[in-house]
């Protein structure tokens, strides 16, 4: 028999997957024109997948749309095409245009510009062109302080905003997702989900990830205290970069000249959940666009961010 | 079947609460830290932030949000994992302590098993104190663990928290005995600490006397144990019960999906529908991972029937059982700074179903300072009160005690999407199942499958004069010569038969539109369309009778004509008359016409009577019969 842990861990996973369901069906039930922002990640990916076995034996009834900066990791792009033939889940792609008739890039403007134009106003554009009424995120409240004060179901009022000092009330399964002209609203399904909770449901369920979360010796370059990876040969180097090879891995996925590695060993999901127990950071402490101001994440969820 | 050895929902939620200041963050705070929870880079960010005398400012571990730090206070819920030794899970809500937030306050304790009462020992009991104490039970929290704070800063720590509890134990008991049901598994378990130095969160304080109270640790490691064990005894044992979420329409069937409640149905299962009272069996049941009260499942019958997002699938057996009732005895909190206004309609929702509701009668609100029950008082922003609420139809809501997620609900104002209020059902009080329907061999679908055309209300409201009567005269003659079945309720020839009693008050305008629905409902049975053109000037009125209706047979039409038009015309001459009679009752002139926020058709009264047809009738026949 298994030790009692992990018996726990399993009951754990069982009533986070029924919640994230419930949820999932509430978007599919209370509104006219759903949404799932698909990044490719490990949270998104298993979110796919609930979505998946939440409409079984039917097909999705709502989009699946990933917001596309061009800066991701090349194997994210193929892992992601894969994913969707293999799921048969037509995943739609949005950029903004002003990207490339702008030149904007991670190295011609700083983090916080870039996110603003090729993230946060490339996301508001795609909700409002397609006219979504909720829009569905692999968010969890472990992530981030003020994510840890946000909603399930969270509103945003006309131009995508965040107020979180007037959070609707939320009660047991009796969510308030009546809209008014102009509001819509924003899923987080995973909202009650920890880091290894994922990691767990990807081991249990079987899921793949984008390979990039595992080690592997791969070309870097510093960038003061944290370890940069060199992707593509559009990585524009300093003068005084030295490229040397590290054996490294994600634990979170963005865009590649903004997301951090860390040195590791571990090559599988079995390694990588040993690694997190015990581990004592957190997760975004990688992701170099949220360490801008200690309110970084909240300002940019008022502005329309995910 | 699942063969696991294990108990169902292991996640135990505990919810920090108490009056402002009175420390909650930084216990929660510091029971983070000390647990080794909190991690690296939080506790940089914290020692880096303005230290209180040099020592880390815990509170700052979960006021997450940038205003929450610039005011020193807690404004929304924090949600916070804690794994404890053993390997239970714990959810810690941190939850607001200043009374303009206690709607979120109400949030947290709403799911929560534990609640930890923090008190300043040095300052004692406040209002707010017992209000959060009397919220948390009436939410139907059990276990109370009252933490008193702050003793650090007392000389002679045992005879402080003598005498705080000995004054909490009292009022609490006066308060809970008046207000809260008797529930013989209730604990209250007192803890005395310092969130600032951490005595006694974690580790016992040698200074404290030795074995006088348990560590705060130690107090929620009991009790999650309790809660465990209590859930696996009462889970699963009831008749199967779902409320539907969505209907999956694939190609060849429909699937039904919601949550469990009650046993795990499986092929063959009998099962009912309320509200329709139709029978099927069940020839596919889906899951996720596990069968337990509250997972996933997917269900699929042998036969279609009616069944739309709100309605209840439960076993047949169990349906004649089935509590459905119209008018409810509950508690309510008041959450909106307006008040809740006594015969307005406001939203219920609980779960998937929403419908009207008004909010008849307050038996009584609760003082929180003395428990008393006060009667005649209006209900303002944070008022605990005993109402009766009436439901537009009859609805199958159980009692609170029998299920948290079933027996609670929350009120919706209509026009501001604002809720209101969140309410317990304590007992239903009227019931208007008595009158058994027959159950008549041609029902809606059979004559609707033999025109080809779901039936419909189309509900035609506008200005006197903005062409009502032309448009659905128009479109009866179209859907005549397409073989379509309908019957037009005009306002006028309504006025001189079913309603030559009324005048034009808005009562009576009131009582018009709720017998013009009501017929309307009886029509749509004969799977017709049915085509009322009526002022209806009242938004609450329309969405009375919209509430009659299931999802989509009620089609808001809203002829927008303006009123200099509509006098020009003049098709009846009331418009003349009124400029001669200036006490006469005209909507649009001397009583207000309240125009549709969210009309299903939007029809410019001023364009060509061809192309309104044509969208009117792209409406109606879209809506091919199943």
């Amino acid at each position: 028999m298994p030790p009692m842990s992990a018996l726990l861990n399993d009951d754990v996973l069982n009533e986070l997957e029924a919640e994230a369901i419930w949820a999932l069906r509430e978007c599919a039930g209370a509104f006219s024109r759903p949404v799932l922002l698909y990044s490719i990640g490990k949270d998104s990916t298993a979110l796919l997948h609930l979505a998946r076995k939440a409409f079984a034996p039917g097909p999705l009834p709502f989009t699946v749309l990933h917001v596309d900066t061009t800066w991701k990791f090349g194997d994210m792009i193929a892992f992601r095409d894969r994913l969707s033939r293999e799921w048969d889940v037509p995943i739609r792609v949005h950029t903004n245009p002003a990207g490339a008739s702008d030149n904007i890039t991670p190295f011609t403007r700083t983090s916080d510009d870039y996110t603003r134009v090729m993230k946060t106003e490339a996301l508001r554009t795609a909700l409002t062109d397609g006219g979504f009424d909720v829009a569905i995120g692999g968010a969890r409240r472990d992530e981030e302080r003020s994510r840890a004060k946000e909603r399930m179901f969270s509103l945003r009022e006309a131009g995508h905003q965040w107020n979180p000092k007037a959070q609707r009330p939320e009660f047991w399964t009796s969510p308030n997702l009546a809209l008014q002209p102009g509001q819509t609203m924003r899923a987080f399904p995973l909202s009650n989900w920890t880091e290894l909770d994922v990691w767990r449901y990807i081991r249990r369920e079987g899921l793949e990830v984008v390979p990039l979360y595992f080690a592997a010796p791969r070309p870097t370059v510093m960038r003061g205290d944290k370890i940069i990876v060199v992707d593509d040969d559009r990585f524009e180097l300093a003068p005084d970069d030295v490229v040397s090879t590290r054996t490294v891995r994600f634990r979170t996925l963005g865009c590649y000249p903004l997301s951090a590695a860390e040195e590791s060993s571990a090559t599988s999901v079995d390694d990588i959940i040993a690694e997190l127990e015990a581990s004592r950071t957190s997760e975004r402490a990688g992701r170099l666009i949220d360490g801008r101001g200690s309110s970084s994440m909240e300002a940019k969820k008022k502005e329309g961010y995910f | 079947m699942t063969s696991s050895p294990s108990q169902s929902h292991p996640l135990v939620r505990v919810v920090f609460c108490g009056a402002v200041d009175d420390g909650k963050s930084t216990l929660l705070g510091h029971l983070l830290y000390g647990t080794d929870t909190a991690t690296l880079d939080e506790i940089s960010f914290v020692s880096s932030s303005d230290a209180i005398d040099g020592k880390l400012d815990y509170s700052l571990f979960v006021d997450g949000l940038e205003s929450e730090r610039e005011q020193g206070i807690t404004i929304d819920v924090a949600h916070r994992t804690l794994t404890l030794e053993s390997g239970q899970r714990l959810q810690l809500l941190d939850s607001p302590g200043h009374a303009q937030y206690t709607r979120n306050m109400a949030v947290a304790a709403a799911s929560a098993d534990i609640a930890v009462l923090v008190i300043d020992a040095t300052r004692g009991i406040r209002d707010q104190s017992l209000r959060h104490a009397l919220i948390a039970q009436l939410m139907g929290v059990r276990h109370i663990v009252v933490a008193l704070n702050k003793l650090d800063a007392v000389d002679d720590v045992a005879r402080a928290v003598t005498s705080v509890t000995a004054e909490f134990t009292e009022r609490l008991t006066a308060m809970t005995h008046r207000n809260v049901a008797e529930d013989a598994s209730a604990t209250v378990t007192v803890v005395a600490l310092s969130g600032r130095t951490g005595a006694n969160v974690i580790d016992v304080e040698p200074s404290f006397p030795a074995g006088e109270w348990p560590t705060l640790y130690a107090a929620l490691e009991g009790l999650s144990a309790d809660v465990r064990a209590s859930r696996s005894e009462s889970d699963g044992n009831a008749p199967f019960r779902m409320s539907v979420q969505f209907v999956n329409r694939l190609e060849r069937t429909r699937r039904y999906l919601g949550r469990l409640s009650g046993r795990a149905p499986e092929v063959g299962t009998h099962v009912t529908v309320f509200p329709s009272g139709e029978s099927a069996h069940i020839v596919d049941v889906g899951w996720a991972s596990n069968r337990s009260v509250g997972s996933p499942v997917s269900i699929e019958l042998d036969r279609e029937i009616d069944i739309s997002r709100g309605d209840v699938i439960v076993e047949a057996a169990a349906y004649a059982s089935l509590p459905v009732f119209q008018g409810f005895l509950a508690d309510v909190v008041c959450l909106s700074p307006d008040g809740i206004t006594l015969g307005q309609t406001y939203s219920l929702m609980s779960g998937p179903l929403e419908l009207p509701c008004h909010i008849d009668v307050t038996r009584y609100t609760v003082d929180p300072e003395t428990g008393e029950q006060v009667v005649g008082q209006p209900l303002g922003v944070n008022d605990i009160a005993r109402v009766e609420v009436s439901t537009s139809r009859p609805i199958a809501l159980t009692t609170f005690s029998e299920s948290r997620e079933t027996g609670g609900f929350i009120i919706v104002n209509r026009a501001t999407g604002e809720t209101v209020g969140v309410g317990m059902n304590r007992a239903g009080i009227t019931r208007k199942s008595d009158v058994t329907r027959h159950a008549f061999t041609l029902n809606r679908q059979t004559r609707e499958r033999a025109t080809g055309i779901r039936g419909c209300v189309l509900w035609v409201t506008g200005l006197p004069g903005c062409g009502k009567s032309t448009l659905a005269n128009a479109l009866e003659v179209e859907l005549f010569h397409q073989g379509v079945h309908t019957v037009i309720l005009d306002g006028d020839t309504i006025r001189q038969t079913l309603s030559e009693d009324l005048g034009f008050s808005p009562e009576d305008r009131s009582e018009n539109v709720r017998r013009v629905s009501r017929v309307a409902q009886l029509l749509l049975d004969t799977g017709c369309v049915v085509i009322v053109t009526l002022v209806s000037p009242y938004r609450d009125d329309r969405a009375l009778a919209r509430g009659l209706f299931a999802d989509g047979d009620f089609i808001e039409v809203f002829v927008d004509t303006p009123v200099e038009v509509c006098a020009e015309r003049d098709p009846k001459g009331l418009y003349a008359r009124a400029t001669q009679d200036p006490t006469m009752n005209l909507t649009g002139v001397t009583s207000p016409y309240e125009t549709p926020e969210s009309p299903e058709l939007h029809i410019d009264g001023t364009a060509p009577v061809p192309e309104s047809l044509a969208r009117l009738m792209a409406v109606v026949t879209n809506r091919r019969a199943n």
